[in-house]
Protein backbone atom coordinates (compact mmCIF):
# COMPACT_ATOMS: atom_id res chain seq x y z
CA UNK A 1 0.00 0.00 0.00
CA UNK A 2 1.25 3.49 -0.83
CA UNK A 3 0.09 6.95 0.14
CA UNK A 4 -1.04 9.38 -2.55
CA UNK A 5 -2.39 12.92 -2.49
CA UNK A 6 -5.57 13.72 -4.40
CA UNK A 7 -6.03 17.32 -5.52
CA UNK A 8 -9.30 18.38 -7.10
CA UNK A 9 -8.81 20.10 -10.46
CA UNK A 10 -12.35 20.81 -11.57
CA UNK A 11 -14.22 24.12 -11.48
CA UNK A 12 -17.52 22.68 -10.14
CA UNK A 13 -18.10 21.21 -6.71
CA UNK A 14 -16.37 17.80 -6.54
CA UNK A 15 -18.42 14.63 -6.34
CA UNK A 16 -16.99 13.21 -3.14
CA UNK A 17 -19.33 10.22 -3.17
CA UNK A 18 -17.96 9.18 -6.57
CA UNK A 19 -14.39 9.62 -5.36
CA UNK A 20 -14.90 7.53 -2.20
CA UNK A 21 -16.78 4.86 -4.16
CA UNK A 22 -13.78 4.52 -6.50
CA UNK A 23 -11.48 4.19 -3.49
CA UNK A 24 -13.76 1.58 -1.91
CA UNK A 25 -13.91 -0.41 -5.11
CA UNK A 26 -10.13 -0.71 -5.09
CA UNK A 27 -9.84 -1.42 -1.34
CA UNK A 28 -8.23 1.97 -0.79
CA UNK A 29 -9.04 4.32 2.05
CA UNK A 30 -8.73 7.91 3.08
CA UNK A 31 -6.02 8.64 5.69
CA UNK A 32 -6.57 12.38 6.05
CA UNK A 33 -9.61 14.23 4.71
CA UNK A 34 -8.99 17.48 6.58
CA UNK A 35 -8.35 19.42 3.36
CA UNK A 36 -11.49 18.19 1.58
CA UNK A 37 -13.08 19.13 -0.76
CA UNK A 38 -9.80 20.45 -2.20
CA UNK A 39 -7.36 17.64 -1.31
CA UNK A 40 -7.08 14.35 0.53
CA UNK A 41 -4.46 11.85 1.55
CA UNK A 42 -5.35 8.32 0.48
CA UNK A 43 -3.78 4.88 0.72
CA UNK A 44 -4.11 2.43 -2.15
CA UNK A 45 -2.38 -0.67 -3.40
CA UNK A 46 0.33 0.12 -5.96
CA UNK A 47 -1.47 -2.07 -8.49
CA UNK A 48 -4.64 0.00 -8.06
CA UNK A 49 -2.92 3.31 -8.90
CA UNK A 50 -3.54 3.25 -12.64
CA UNK A 51 -7.21 2.10 -12.48
CA UNK A 52 -7.98 4.63 -9.71
CA UNK A 53 -6.34 7.41 -11.71
CA UNK A 54 -8.35 6.47 -14.81
CA UNK A 55 -11.66 6.18 -12.96
CA UNK A 56 -11.17 9.57 -11.30
CA UNK A 57 -11.45 10.71 -14.91
CA UNK A 58 -9.21 13.79 -14.81
CA UNK A 59 -11.22 15.46 -12.04
CA UNK A 60 -8.45 14.86 -9.53
CA UNK A 61 -4.68 14.92 -9.88
CA UNK A 62 -3.00 12.10 -7.99
CA UNK A 63 0.61 12.47 -6.83
CA UNK A 64 2.70 10.46 -4.36
CA UNK A 65 3.17 11.58 -0.76
CA UNK A 66 6.86 12.04 0.01
CA UNK A 67 9.06 13.42 2.77
CA UNK A 68 11.01 16.63 3.17
CA UNK A 69 13.97 16.43 5.56
CA UNK A 70 15.28 18.94 8.06
CA UNK A 71 18.21 20.56 6.25
CA UNK A 72 21.48 19.40 7.82
CA UNK A 73 24.90 20.69 6.82
CA UNK A 74 26.98 18.20 8.81
CA UNK A 75 29.53 16.43 6.61
CA UNK A 76 28.87 12.69 6.43
CA UNK A 77 31.15 9.70 6.10
CA UNK A 78 30.03 7.51 3.21
CA UNK A 79 28.93 4.01 4.18
CA UNK A 80 30.46 1.22 2.11
CA UNK B 1 34.86 44.43 -22.04
CA UNK B 2 31.16 43.85 -21.68
CA UNK B 3 30.16 40.43 -20.32
CA UNK B 4 28.14 38.33 -22.78
CA UNK B 5 24.58 37.78 -21.58
CA UNK B 6 23.23 34.23 -21.44
CA UNK B 7 19.77 34.17 -23.03
CA UNK B 8 17.27 31.52 -21.99
CA UNK B 9 13.66 30.65 -22.79
CA UNK B 10 10.89 30.85 -20.18
CA UNK B 11 7.14 30.23 -20.24
CA UNK B 12 4.93 32.87 -18.61
CA UNK B 13 1.63 31.76 -17.09
CA UNK B 14 -0.98 33.41 -14.83
CA UNK B 15 -0.81 32.46 -11.12
CA UNK B 16 -3.51 29.84 -11.55
CA UNK B 17 -5.08 28.26 -14.62
CA UNK B 18 -3.69 28.52 -18.12
CA UNK B 19 -5.47 31.70 -19.28
CA UNK B 20 -5.62 35.08 -17.56
CA UNK B 21 -8.96 36.53 -16.65
CA UNK B 22 -8.99 40.34 -16.63
CA UNK B 23 -11.40 40.27 -13.67
CA UNK B 24 -8.87 38.30 -11.58
CA UNK B 25 -5.91 40.53 -12.37
CA UNK B 26 -6.34 43.38 -14.88
CA UNK B 27 -2.63 44.35 -14.71
CA UNK B 28 -1.45 40.88 -15.67
CA UNK B 29 -4.16 40.67 -18.35
CA UNK B 30 -2.92 43.95 -19.88
CA UNK B 31 0.65 42.69 -19.69
CA UNK B 32 -0.29 39.46 -21.48
CA UNK B 33 -1.99 41.50 -24.19
CA UNK B 34 1.17 43.55 -24.58
CA UNK B 35 3.21 40.39 -25.09
CA UNK B 36 0.80 38.83 -27.55
CA UNK B 37 2.38 37.82 -30.85
CA UNK B 38 -0.52 37.69 -33.30
CA UNK B 39 1.47 36.61 -36.36
CA UNK B 40 3.61 34.05 -34.45
CA UNK B 41 6.81 35.90 -35.33
CA UNK B 42 9.31 36.70 -32.58
CA UNK B 43 9.06 40.29 -31.35
CA UNK B 44 11.48 42.32 -29.23
CA UNK B 45 9.90 44.35 -26.46
CA UNK B 46 11.54 46.78 -24.04
CA UNK B 47 10.02 46.58 -20.55
CA UNK B 48 10.52 49.11 -17.79
CA UNK B 49 12.09 47.97 -14.52
CA UNK B 50 11.12 48.73 -10.95
CA UNK B 51 14.28 50.08 -9.37
CA UNK B 52 15.20 52.74 -6.88
CA UNK B 53 16.55 55.17 -7.98
CA UNK B 54 15.00 54.89 -11.42
CA UNK B 55 17.38 55.63 -14.30
CA UNK B 56 16.60 56.00 -18.02
CA UNK B 57 18.64 52.84 -18.76
CA UNK B 58 16.48 50.71 -16.48
CA UNK B 59 14.86 48.59 -19.16
CA UNK B 60 14.73 44.88 -19.82
CA UNK B 61 14.83 43.54 -23.35
CA UNK B 62 12.48 40.59 -23.77
CA UNK B 63 11.97 38.62 -26.94
CA UNK B 64 8.49 37.14 -27.22
CA UNK B 65 8.87 33.91 -29.18
CA UNK B 66 5.38 32.49 -29.07
CA UNK B 67 1.97 32.97 -27.53
CA UNK B 68 -1.09 30.79 -26.94
CA UNK B 69 -3.77 33.33 -27.81
CA UNK B 70 -3.87 36.77 -26.19
CA UNK B 71 -4.76 35.51 -22.72
CA UNK B 72 -2.64 32.35 -22.69
CA UNK B 73 0.96 31.30 -22.08
CA UNK B 74 3.84 33.26 -23.58
CA UNK B 75 7.24 31.89 -24.50
CA UNK B 76 9.92 34.53 -23.98
CA UNK B 77 13.68 34.79 -24.29
CA UNK B 78 15.43 36.84 -21.63
CA UNK B 79 18.94 37.08 -20.23
CA UNK B 80 19.53 35.16 -17.02
CA UNK B 81 21.05 38.32 -15.51
CA UNK B 82 17.84 40.26 -16.09
CA UNK B 83 15.45 37.54 -14.94
CA UNK B 84 15.40 38.59 -11.23
CA UNK B 85 14.64 42.18 -12.28
CA UNK B 86 11.82 40.90 -14.47
CA UNK B 87 10.36 38.76 -11.66
CA UNK B 88 10.27 41.64 -9.20
CA UNK B 89 9.05 44.18 -11.78
CA UNK B 90 6.23 41.97 -13.10
CA UNK B 91 4.86 39.92 -10.18
CA UNK B 92 1.78 37.73 -10.43
CA UNK B 93 3.25 35.42 -13.06
CA UNK B 94 4.48 31.86 -13.01
CA UNK B 95 7.84 31.85 -14.82
CA UNK B 96 8.79 28.33 -15.85
CA UNK B 97 12.00 27.40 -17.71
CA UNK B 98 11.31 25.82 -21.08
CA UNK B 99 12.10 22.10 -20.74
CA UNK B 100 12.78 19.41 -23.30
CA UNK B 101 11.74 15.87 -22.43
CA UNK B 102 13.77 12.84 -23.41
CA UNK B 103 12.89 9.16 -23.66
CA UNK B 104 13.01 7.57 -20.20
CA UNK B 105 16.08 5.40 -20.76
CA UNK B 106 18.36 4.72 -17.82
CA UNK B 107 21.86 6.01 -18.48
CA UNK B 108 24.71 3.74 -17.47
CA UNK B 109 26.76 6.79 -16.53
CA UNK B 110 24.38 7.45 -13.68
CA UNK B 111 25.22 4.22 -11.91
CA UNK B 112 27.95 4.93 -9.39
CA UNK B 113 29.81 2.04 -7.83
CA UNK B 114 31.11 2.97 -4.41
CA UNK B 115 34.62 1.93 -3.49
CA UNK B 116 35.11 -0.25 -0.43
CA UNK B 117 36.13 1.13 2.94
CA UNK B 118 39.81 0.86 3.74
CA UNK B 119 40.56 -1.22 6.82
CA UNK B 120 40.73 0.77 10.08
CA UNK B 121 44.08 0.51 11.82
CA UNK B 122 44.60 3.60 13.94
CA UNK B 123 42.62 4.69 17.03
CA UNK B 124 42.26 8.34 18.02
CA UNK B 125 40.65 9.54 21.24
CA UNK B 126 39.08 12.96 20.88
CA UNK B 127 38.47 15.04 23.99
CA UNK B 128 36.13 17.96 23.24
CA UNK B 129 36.09 20.57 26.00
CA UNK B 130 35.19 24.15 26.77
CA UNK B 131 37.92 26.72 27.39
CA UNK B 132 38.17 25.62 31.06
CA UNK B 133 38.72 21.98 30.07
CA UNK B 134 35.22 20.71 30.96
CA UNK B 135 34.09 17.96 28.59
CA UNK B 136 31.16 18.73 26.26
CA UNK B 137 28.79 15.80 25.70
CA UNK B 138 26.78 15.15 22.53
CA UNK B 139 29.26 16.71 20.11
CA UNK B 140 29.56 15.10 16.65
CA UNK B 141 33.16 14.50 15.52
CA UNK B 142 33.79 13.73 11.83
CA UNK B 143 37.29 12.79 10.59
CA UNK B 144 37.92 12.47 6.87
CA UNK B 145 41.04 10.54 5.86
CA UNK B 146 39.99 10.80 2.20
CA UNK B 147 37.61 13.72 1.83
CA UNK B 148 36.82 13.42 -1.92
CA UNK B 149 35.91 9.73 -1.45
CA UNK B 150 34.00 10.43 1.77
CA UNK B 151 36.13 7.97 3.77
CA UNK B 152 36.86 8.36 7.46
CA UNK B 153 35.15 7.91 10.80
CA UNK B 154 32.51 9.64 12.91
CA UNK B 155 31.15 9.52 16.47
CA UNK B 156 29.44 11.48 19.25
CA UNK B 157 31.13 12.47 22.52
CA UNK B 158 30.04 10.81 25.78
CA UNK B 159 29.20 12.54 29.07
CA UNK B 160 32.88 13.40 29.58
CA UNK B 161 33.26 14.86 26.08
CA UNK B 162 35.24 11.80 24.88
CA UNK B 163 34.86 9.81 21.66
CA UNK B 164 37.14 7.03 20.33
CA UNK B 165 37.43 6.77 16.53
CA UNK B 166 39.14 4.16 14.37
CA UNK B 167 40.63 5.41 11.11
CA UNK B 168 42.81 3.85 8.42
CA UNK B 169 45.72 6.29 8.71
CA UNK B 170 47.09 8.94 11.05
CA UNK B 171 46.70 11.88 8.66
CA UNK B 172 43.30 13.51 8.33
CA UNK B 173 42.30 15.48 5.24
CA UNK B 174 39.92 17.42 7.46
CA UNK B 175 38.29 17.32 10.90
CA UNK B 176 34.82 18.74 11.59
CA UNK B 177 33.46 19.20 15.14
CA UNK B 178 29.71 19.93 15.43
CA UNK B 179 28.29 20.93 18.85
CA UNK B 180 24.48 21.15 18.90
CA UNK B 181 24.42 24.46 20.79
CA UNK B 182 26.26 26.92 23.05
CA UNK B 183 29.62 26.68 21.18
CA UNK B 184 31.04 27.44 17.76
CA UNK B 185 31.99 24.38 15.72
CA UNK B 186 35.56 23.58 14.67
CA UNK B 187 37.18 22.82 11.31
CA UNK B 188 40.79 22.05 10.40
CA UNK B 189 42.46 20.70 7.26
CA UNK B 190 45.53 18.45 6.93
CA UNK B 191 45.88 17.27 10.53
CA UNK B 192 48.63 14.87 11.64
CA UNK B 193 46.75 12.91 14.30
CA UNK B 194 48.15 11.55 17.54
CA UNK B 195 46.52 8.93 19.79
CA UNK B 196 44.87 11.66 21.89
CA UNK B 197 43.58 14.98 20.57
CA UNK B 198 42.06 17.72 22.71
CA UNK B 199 39.98 20.39 20.99
CA UNK B 200 38.71 23.38 22.94
CA UNK B 201 35.53 24.94 21.56
CA UNK B 202 34.80 28.65 21.72
CA UNK B 203 31.58 29.52 23.56
CA UNK B 204 28.96 31.65 21.81
CA UNK B 205 29.07 35.27 23.01
CA UNK B 206 25.65 36.84 22.52
CA UNK B 207 27.14 40.21 21.64
CA UNK B 208 29.28 38.68 18.87
CA UNK B 209 28.85 40.44 15.51
CA UNK B 210 27.93 37.44 13.33
CA UNK B 211 27.04 37.45 9.63
CA UNK B 212 23.45 38.53 10.29
CA UNK B 213 24.34 41.35 12.69
CA UNK B 214 27.12 42.62 10.42
CA UNK B 215 24.55 43.43 7.73
CA UNK B 216 21.58 44.17 10.00
CA UNK B 217 22.33 45.76 13.37
CA UNK B 218 19.44 43.92 15.02
CA UNK B 219 19.99 45.33 18.52
CA UNK B 220 19.48 48.87 17.15
CA UNK B 221 16.38 48.11 15.06
CA UNK B 222 13.16 49.33 16.66
CA UNK B 223 10.46 46.71 17.36
CA UNK B 224 7.85 46.39 14.61
CA UNK B 225 4.66 48.20 15.55
CA UNK B 226 2.35 47.27 12.65
CA UNK B 227 0.70 43.86 12.72
CA UNK B 228 2.70 41.58 10.43
CA UNK B 229 2.28 37.83 10.75
CA UNK B 230 4.85 35.23 9.64
CA UNK B 231 4.05 31.52 9.48
CA UNK B 232 7.06 29.28 10.08
CA UNK B 233 6.65 25.79 8.57
CA UNK B 234 9.31 23.76 10.34
CA UNK B 235 10.18 21.53 13.33
CA UNK B 236 8.07 23.72 15.65
CA UNK B 237 9.15 26.82 17.56
CA UNK B 238 10.33 27.30 21.14
CA UNK B 239 9.56 27.62 23.90
CA UNK B 240 12.38 30.11 24.47
CA UNK B 241 12.56 33.16 26.71
CA UNK B 242 13.47 35.40 23.72
CA UNK B 243 10.54 34.25 21.57
CA UNK B 244 6.87 35.11 21.76
CA UNK B 245 4.75 32.75 19.69
CA UNK B 246 1.31 34.05 18.75
CA UNK B 247 -0.09 30.63 17.84
CA UNK B 248 0.16 27.81 15.37
CA UNK B 249 -0.70 24.19 14.84
CA UNK B 250 0.99 20.82 14.79
CA UNK B 251 0.12 19.29 11.41
CA UNK B 252 1.99 16.01 11.95
CA UNK B 253 -0.44 13.09 11.68
CA UNK B 254 -1.09 11.41 14.99
CA UNK B 255 0.42 14.16 17.13
CA UNK B 256 -1.31 16.68 19.41
CA UNK B 257 -2.28 19.59 17.15
CA UNK B 258 -1.75 22.06 20.00
CA UNK B 259 1.87 20.99 20.45
CA UNK B 260 3.43 23.35 17.93
CA UNK B 261 6.63 23.70 19.98
CA UNK B 262 10.02 22.51 18.73
CA UNK B 263 10.40 18.73 18.38
CA UNK B 264 13.84 19.06 20.01
CA UNK B 265 15.91 19.34 16.85
CA UNK B 266 16.05 23.11 17.19
CA UNK B 267 15.83 24.02 13.51
CA UNK B 268 12.48 25.84 13.71
CA UNK B 269 13.44 27.65 16.92
CA UNK B 270 16.65 28.89 15.28
CA UNK B 271 14.71 30.08 12.21
CA UNK B 272 12.15 31.85 14.43
CA UNK B 273 14.90 33.63 16.41
CA UNK B 274 16.47 35.02 13.23
CA UNK B 275 13.10 36.56 12.43
CA UNK B 276 11.66 37.65 15.73
CA UNK B 277 13.87 37.05 18.80
CA UNK B 278 13.72 39.84 21.36
CA UNK B 279 15.76 39.64 24.57
CA UNK B 280 19.35 38.50 25.02
CA UNK B 281 19.61 38.55 21.23
CA UNK B 282 17.36 40.19 18.64
CA UNK B 283 16.11 38.96 15.30
CA UNK B 284 15.70 41.22 12.27
CA UNK B 285 11.98 41.71 12.86
CA UNK B 286 11.46 41.79 16.63
CA UNK B 287 7.80 42.49 17.31
CA UNK B 288 6.50 40.48 14.35
CA UNK B 289 3.78 37.89 15.06
CA UNK B 290 5.19 34.38 14.81
CA UNK B 291 2.94 31.44 13.97
CA UNK B 292 4.48 27.97 14.32
CA UNK B 293 3.29 25.27 11.90
CA UNK B 294 5.01 22.06 12.89
CA UNK B 295 5.40 19.50 10.10
CA UNK B 296 8.52 17.55 11.14
CA UNK B 297 8.09 14.66 13.57
CA UNK B 298 11.27 14.21 15.61
CA UNK B 299 14.01 12.51 13.57
CA UNK B 300 11.78 12.04 10.53
CA UNK B 301 10.89 13.80 7.33
CA UNK B 302 7.85 15.99 6.79
CA UNK B 303 5.09 14.74 4.52
CA UNK B 304 4.27 16.99 1.58
CA UNK B 305 0.61 16.55 2.56
CA UNK B 306 1.32 17.94 6.03
CA UNK B 307 3.15 20.87 4.41
CA UNK B 308 0.04 21.48 2.26
CA UNK B 309 -2.05 21.49 5.45
CA UNK B 310 0.40 23.95 7.03
CA UNK B 311 0.14 26.38 4.11
CA UNK B 312 -3.64 26.01 4.19
CA UNK B 313 -3.64 26.79 7.93
CA UNK B 314 -1.39 29.83 7.39
CA UNK B 315 -3.92 31.09 4.83
CA UNK B 316 -6.77 30.54 7.32
CA UNK B 317 -4.77 32.35 10.02
CA UNK B 318 -4.20 35.30 7.65
CA UNK B 319 -0.42 35.25 7.69
CA UNK B 320 1.37 37.82 5.54
CA UNK B 321 4.46 35.73 4.90
CA UNK B 322 5.37 32.06 5.06
CA UNK B 323 8.90 30.86 5.79
CA UNK B 324 9.83 27.44 4.40
CA UNK B 325 13.42 26.59 5.31
CA UNK B 326 13.10 23.18 3.69
CA UNK B 327 13.50 21.64 0.28
CA UNK B 328 13.95 18.56 -1.85
CA UNK B 329 15.18 18.01 -5.38
CA UNK B 330 11.86 16.65 -6.68
CA UNK B 331 9.26 18.96 -8.16
CA UNK B 332 6.09 18.65 -6.08
CA UNK B 333 2.78 19.45 -7.77
CA UNK B 334 0.93 18.98 -4.47
CA UNK B 335 2.73 21.84 -2.72
CA UNK B 336 2.74 24.00 -5.85
CA UNK B 337 -1.02 24.24 -5.81
CA UNK B 338 -1.01 25.49 -2.21
CA UNK B 339 1.73 28.05 -2.89
CA UNK B 340 -0.63 29.31 -5.62
CA UNK B 341 -3.45 29.43 -3.06
CA UNK B 342 -1.24 31.43 -0.69
CA UNK B 343 -0.31 33.89 -3.42
CA UNK B 344 -3.99 34.28 -4.34
CA UNK B 345 -4.71 34.93 -0.65
CA UNK B 346 -2.27 37.86 -0.50
CA UNK B 347 0.74 36.22 1.14
CA UNK B 348 4.27 35.53 -0.02
CA UNK B 349 6.13 32.24 0.45
CA UNK B 350 9.87 32.53 1.13
CA UNK B 351 11.81 29.29 0.56
CA UNK B 352 15.43 28.21 1.06
CA UNK B 353 17.50 27.50 -2.08
CA UNK B 354 18.89 24.31 -0.48
CA UNK B 355 22.34 23.27 0.75
CA UNK B 356 23.63 20.81 -1.83
CA UNK B 357 26.90 22.53 -2.71
CA UNK B 358 25.94 24.71 -5.65
CA UNK B 359 23.40 22.24 -7.03
CA UNK B 360 20.25 23.53 -8.78
CA UNK B 361 17.74 25.37 -6.58
CA UNK B 362 15.62 22.94 -4.52
CA UNK B 363 11.84 22.72 -4.54
CA UNK B 364 9.69 24.62 -3.44
CA UNK B 365 12.18 27.51 -3.78
CA UNK B 366 12.52 26.71 -7.48
CA UNK B 367 8.80 27.28 -8.02
CA UNK B 368 8.36 30.67 -9.63
CA UNK B 369 5.77 32.00 -7.13
CA UNK B 370 8.15 31.29 -4.22
CA UNK B 371 10.79 33.84 -3.22
CA UNK B 372 14.00 31.77 -3.45
CA UNK B 373 16.87 32.69 -1.10
CA UNK B 374 20.56 31.81 -1.48
CA UNK B 375 23.04 32.04 1.42
CA UNK B 376 26.01 34.39 1.57
CA UNK B 377 28.67 35.01 4.19
CA UNK B 378 31.16 37.62 5.29
CA UNK B 379 34.80 36.96 6.18
CA UNK B 380 35.61 38.04 9.73
CA UNK B 381 32.13 37.32 11.12
CA UNK B 382 33.06 33.89 12.51
CA UNK B 383 36.08 32.64 14.49
CA UNK B 384 39.18 31.26 12.80
CA UNK B 385 39.06 27.44 12.57
CA UNK B 386 35.28 27.48 12.94
CA UNK B 387 33.18 25.26 10.65
CA UNK B 388 32.24 28.46 8.81
CA UNK B 389 35.85 29.04 7.69
CA UNK B 390 35.36 26.05 5.38
CA UNK B 391 32.40 27.62 3.58
CA UNK B 392 34.32 30.41 1.80
CA UNK B 393 34.23 30.01 -1.95
CA UNK B 394 34.01 32.40 -4.91
CA UNK B 395 32.20 34.29 -6.27
CA UNK B 396 33.09 37.23 -4.08
CA UNK B 397 31.04 40.40 -4.15
CA UNK B 398 32.03 43.94 -5.00
CA UNK B 399 33.43 43.94 -1.45
CA UNK B 400 35.78 40.94 -1.61
CA UNK B 401 35.03 39.96 2.00
CA UNK B 402 31.51 38.95 0.97
CA UNK B 403 31.03 35.50 -0.58
CA UNK B 404 28.30 33.09 -1.60
CA UNK B 405 28.45 30.09 0.78
CA UNK B 406 30.00 26.97 -0.73
CA UNK B 407 26.94 24.92 0.27
CA UNK B 408 24.31 27.24 -1.21
CA UNK B 409 22.34 26.00 -4.19
CA UNK B 410 22.25 28.41 -7.09
CA UNK B 411 20.45 28.96 -10.36
CA UNK B 412 18.20 31.27 -12.34
CA UNK B 413 15.32 30.73 -9.88
CA UNK B 414 17.26 32.59 -7.15
CA UNK B 415 15.39 35.76 -6.18
CA UNK B 416 17.44 37.12 -3.27
CA UNK B 417 20.48 36.41 -1.13
CA UNK B 418 20.81 36.86 2.64
CA UNK B 419 23.29 36.05 5.43
CA UNK B 420 23.38 32.30 6.10
CA UNK B 421 26.88 31.56 7.39
CA UNK B 422 27.61 31.43 11.13
CA UNK B 423 24.27 32.78 12.36
CA UNK B 424 23.62 32.95 16.12
CA UNK B 425 20.02 32.40 17.15
CA UNK B 426 17.71 30.79 19.67
CA UNK B 427 17.71 27.06 20.49
CA UNK B 428 15.26 25.06 22.65
CA UNK B 429 15.54 25.21 26.47
CA UNK B 430 16.60 28.88 26.43
CA UNK B 431 19.90 28.03 24.74
CA UNK B 432 21.61 29.60 21.73
CA UNK B 433 23.24 27.94 18.74
CA UNK B 434 25.24 28.78 15.63
CA UNK B 435 23.84 27.35 12.41
CA UNK B 436 24.59 27.70 8.71
CA UNK B 437 22.41 27.20 5.68
CA UNK B 438 19.98 28.67 3.26
CA UNK B 439 17.60 27.70 6.11
CA UNK B 440 19.08 30.65 8.01
CA UNK B 441 19.25 33.00 5.02
CA UNK B 442 15.56 32.43 4.26
CA UNK B 443 14.22 33.81 7.58
CA UNK B 444 16.73 36.67 7.44
CA UNK B 445 15.14 37.73 4.14
CA UNK B 446 11.58 37.00 5.29
CA UNK B 447 12.14 38.98 8.49
CA UNK B 448 13.48 42.03 6.65
CA UNK B 449 10.54 41.73 4.25
CA UNK B 450 8.21 41.86 7.28
CA UNK B 451 10.00 44.99 8.48
CA UNK B 452 9.63 46.58 5.03
CA UNK B 453 5.89 45.79 4.97
CA UNK B 454 5.47 47.18 8.49
CA UNK B 455 6.88 50.46 7.18
CA UNK B 456 4.34 50.35 4.31
CA UNK B 457 1.07 49.74 6.18
CA UNK B 458 -1.06 50.60 3.12
CA UNK B 459 -0.07 47.35 1.44
CA UNK B 460 -1.06 45.38 4.55
CA UNK B 461 -4.52 46.95 4.42
CA UNK B 462 -5.21 45.73 0.87
CA UNK B 463 -7.83 42.99 0.40
CA UNK B 464 -6.26 39.56 0.66
CA UNK B 465 -5.96 38.59 -2.98
CA UNK B 466 -3.39 38.26 -5.72
CA UNK B 467 -3.11 42.02 -6.18
CA UNK B 468 -1.96 42.30 -2.55
CA UNK B 469 0.82 39.76 -3.25
CA UNK B 470 1.80 41.60 -6.42
CA UNK B 471 2.02 44.88 -4.51
CA UNK B 472 4.11 43.25 -1.77
CA UNK B 473 6.60 42.02 -4.38
CA UNK B 474 6.72 45.47 -5.94
CA UNK B 475 7.52 47.07 -2.58
CA UNK B 476 10.31 44.58 -1.96
CA UNK B 477 11.76 45.34 -5.40
CA UNK B 478 12.33 48.93 -4.27
CA UNK B 479 14.41 47.80 -1.28
CA UNK B 480 17.05 45.49 -2.74
CA UNK B 481 20.78 46.00 -3.25
CA UNK B 482 23.01 44.01 -5.59
CA UNK B 483 26.19 42.63 -4.01
CA UNK B 484 28.01 41.85 -7.26
CA UNK B 485 27.87 38.03 -7.10
CA UNK B 486 25.90 37.63 -10.33
CA UNK B 487 22.21 36.90 -10.84
CA UNK B 488 22.56 33.12 -10.62
CA UNK B 489 23.98 33.48 -7.12
CA UNK B 490 22.07 36.41 -5.64
CA UNK B 491 19.02 37.04 -7.84
CA UNK B 492 18.16 40.70 -7.46
CA UNK B 493 20.37 41.08 -4.36
CA UNK B 494 19.80 41.56 -0.62
CA UNK B 495 16.80 43.24 1.02
CA UNK B 496 17.51 46.35 3.06
CA UNK B 497 15.49 48.31 5.52
CA UNK B 498 17.64 51.38 6.12
CA UNK B 499 20.87 52.93 4.84
CA UNK B 500 23.24 50.77 6.90
CA UNK B 501 23.57 48.13 4.18
CA UNK B 502 24.80 50.55 1.53
CA UNK B 503 28.31 50.83 2.97
CA UNK B 504 28.70 47.04 3.27
CA UNK B 505 28.56 46.02 -0.38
Amino acid sequence: MTNFILKYKGAEKPDLNKMTAILDAHKGHMIDGSLLPASALIEIDDAAFEPVRKELDGDWSIVPEFSYHVPDLKKKIKKS
Amino acid sequence: MKKKKSLENYILLPVSKAFINSKDNPEVADFFNKLNVPDKRPALINLSVRNKPQTPTDEILVEVLDSIQAKGAKLIKISREELPNFRFSYPGLRIIPEKFYRPAICSKERIVVQTKYSRSSFQVTFSITDLKGEGIPGVTVVVFTDFPAGHGSTGITDNKGIVHLKVNKDKADSIYIYPDHSFWGYFKKNVKMTAEINIKLQPIALNYKDGLRYFYNTSALPPIKSKVKIGIIDTGVGPHKDLRISGGKNLVRGEDELDFYDNGEGHGTHVAGIIGASGSINGVAAGVEIMSYKVFPKGEGASNFDIMKAINQAIADECDLINMSLGETLDDEAITSYINEAYNAGMLCFAANGNDNRSPVSFPAAYSLSIAISAMGRKGTFPENSIQSGTILPPYGTDKNNFIADFSNIGPETDLTAPGVGIISTYPDDKYAVMDGTSMACPAAAGIAARIFAANPDVLKLPRNQTRSDEMVKILSMNIKLFGFGANFEGKGMLYYNDELHSKI
